[in-house]
């Protein structure tokens, strides 16, 4: 998974596959943007292809992450699989998602 | 002497090293006597007590054969076999393959010391033997050989340990005498394929008895794997069976477990589950999911293959959520194939996933007369799952059959079967290892 951190915008944008490998930067990055004033966090999921169970997992620790430091995390435009994954696990009903 | 005091001291030091390594058996081969008793006096004064004497070559592999040493201070000149040769066969010797030998020498050839080396040498003392540089060097060769006796013991300890609960696990799962009783009962046909990623998984399946019309089929996979996924279904197992007055309700099974499971898993860990109701007396199936990758059904001999489309959370993760039980027809004619996310997001040799459209592709391609067991060969086959490959994920797939009726019913299914000539075989016997995975 390749990623960029937008600090101003509070914003990840998160490309290619997002599985286990991805486990230590993607952790390093929610908590630097974590880090950040303002209230929204936003992880934009466009160009990200394919994820996996252990990804959904780090979603969630974020939203635990978001909850604690009363932050909003908003994922933003899922597309194929990783859509298709939202819908079959209904993290739809878990996050804030916009299209 | 005061360079003998200052050894003592320097030795002091390292009281914690050598007080382990005392007890350490050491041969002393050396065809002469006064060399023997040179060493033997430096070890001794050093608490070194463990010591036996060989006074050749051959006696030298001999009494290495016998007396296990722990270190071999070998000396190169000996009339009846040269060191090097004694090394040579030390080291051919799988119980002493990886004993330390120290070589006493007086030569400084150095095509002579790479010799010996590539003979087995672990390390050379000069001759005369002086009294630090030995005991130095015994030292550093024994503690070196303790850690590695440690890190062996311990990782064998540690890969016995893991068989053991590899077994449990596999125990966990129905064996493949129950597999065939429950569905000759419905008249159907199962197979299954179960496979983790290392020694332990985090996938579990499972068939529940309902009632002579019924049975129910799970299957759990849990975040990650390894042992902490695994002790994870281990517990889901006994929560199963905790809740027997619910098999028969797909929904009120999940939110029953979901609770339990949400107050026993850390944050961002869960399992996906699906639970599917085969009712072969009304050839109705219901099912629930968590977020399990969904079913794939076939309703009859001619019939294309579909999802069975279930949406629900993954378990553990949110209280208080709702399942719903879902119903598809499942009359004879129908397969329904259950599999975790190994199995669709496996990556082949080129990185590419097969996916759940690519599933069904397949699916499409098998004719009604294979067998349950030949159509998950050929899922694993299209997915690139092999024997020799390693598996990133936990794999786990279930095939129910009700094409062709269990042994002794004549259907028409089976007349179609044997008219296109394929074989029926009825699978007994359970393969079960690392490689291959646990299948019936």
């Amino acid at each position: 998974m390749q990623i960029q951190v937008d600090r101003g915008a509070g914003q990840i944008s998160m490309s290619g596959e997002f599985t286990f490998t991805d486990h230590a930067p993607f952790k390093q990055m929610v908590s630097e943007l974590f880090a950040t004033t303002g209230k929204s966090v936003i992880l934009d999921l466009s160009k990200l292809d394919f994820i996996d169970s252990a990804g959904l997992g780090m979603l969630l620790l974020a939203r635990d992450e978001a909850k604690k430091n009363d932050r909003d995390l908003i994922l933003r435009r899922p597309s194929g699989q990783v859509k298709r994954m939202f819908g079959v696990t209904k993290f739809s009903t878990l996050f804030t998602i916009e299209d | 002497m005061s360079n003998q005091t200052h050894i003592s001291e320097a030795a002091l030091d390292d009281r914690r090293g050598h007080d382990a390594i005392r007890d350490a058996r050491i041969l002393i081969a050396d065809d002469d006597p006064l060399c023997r008793q040179l060493v033997e006096s430096v070890l001794r004064r050093r608490n070194f007590a463990n010591l036996e004497f060989a006074e050749g070559g051959v006696s030298a592999l001999e009494q290495s054969r016998s007396f296990k040493p722990d270190l071999l201070l070998l000396d190169m000149q000996m009339p009846d076999m040269s060191g090097l040769d004694v090394c040579r066969s030390v080291r051919a010797d799988p119980d002493l393959a990886d004993i330390p030998i120290l070589v006493q020498t007086a030569t400084f050839d150095r095509k002579k010391m790479g010799e010996l080396f590539a003979g087995g040498a672990s390390d050379f003392l000069s001759k005369p033997v002086n009294p630090s540089e030995l005991i130095a060097r015994v030292v550093v060769h024994l503690e070196r050989w303790n850690s590695l006796r440690e890190l062996r013991n311990y990782r064998e300890r540690i890969s016995r340990e893991l068989e053991a609960a590899r077994r449990m696990q596999f125990e966990l799962l129905p064996s493949c005498a129950s597999l065939s009783e429950f569905a000759e009962k419905a008249g159907m046909r199962i197979g299954s394929y179960n496979r983790p990623s290392s020694e332990l998984g985090g996938d579990l399946w499972g068939m529940l008895p309902i009632d002579d019309g019924a049975f129910g089929m799970f299957l759990a996979d849990f975040t990650g794997h390894g042992v902490n996924a695994a002790l994870n279904t281990f517990r889901l197992h006994a929560l199963i069976h905790e809740y027997k007055n619910l098999h028969h309700s797909p929904a009120a099974l999940l939110s029953m477990l979901n609770e339990r499971l949400v107050r026993l898993l850390p944050p961002g860990q869960f399992a996906t589950f699906l639970y599917v109701v085969v009712d072969h007396r009304r050839g109705e199936l219901r099912f629930a999911s968590a977020g399990a990758p969904p079913a794939i059904l076939v309703q009859s001999l001619a019939g294309r293959p579909r999802f069975c489309e279930g949406t629900g959370l993954p378990l553990g993760i949110e209280p208080g959520a709702r399942y719903q039980t879902y119903k598809r027809k499942f009359p004879e004619g129908s397969l329904l194939l259950l599999f975790s996310d190994g199995l669709p997001e496996y990556p082949d040799s080129f990185g590419e996933r097969i996916g759940d459209e690519g599933l069904l592709n397949v699916l499409n391609a098998c004719h009604a007369g294979l067998a349950p067991h030949e159509v998950i060969d050929r899922l694993c086959a299209a997915a690139g799952i092999t024997g020799q490959a390693t598996l990133p994920d936990d794999t786990t797939i279930i095939c129910i059959d009700r094409r062709i009726a269990a042994p002794g019913e004549k259907t028409s299914s089976v007349a179609e079967a044997k008219a296109s000539g394929s074989p029926r075989p009825r699978r007994s016997s359970l393969i079960m290892d690392i490689k291959h995975g646990y299948r019936c």
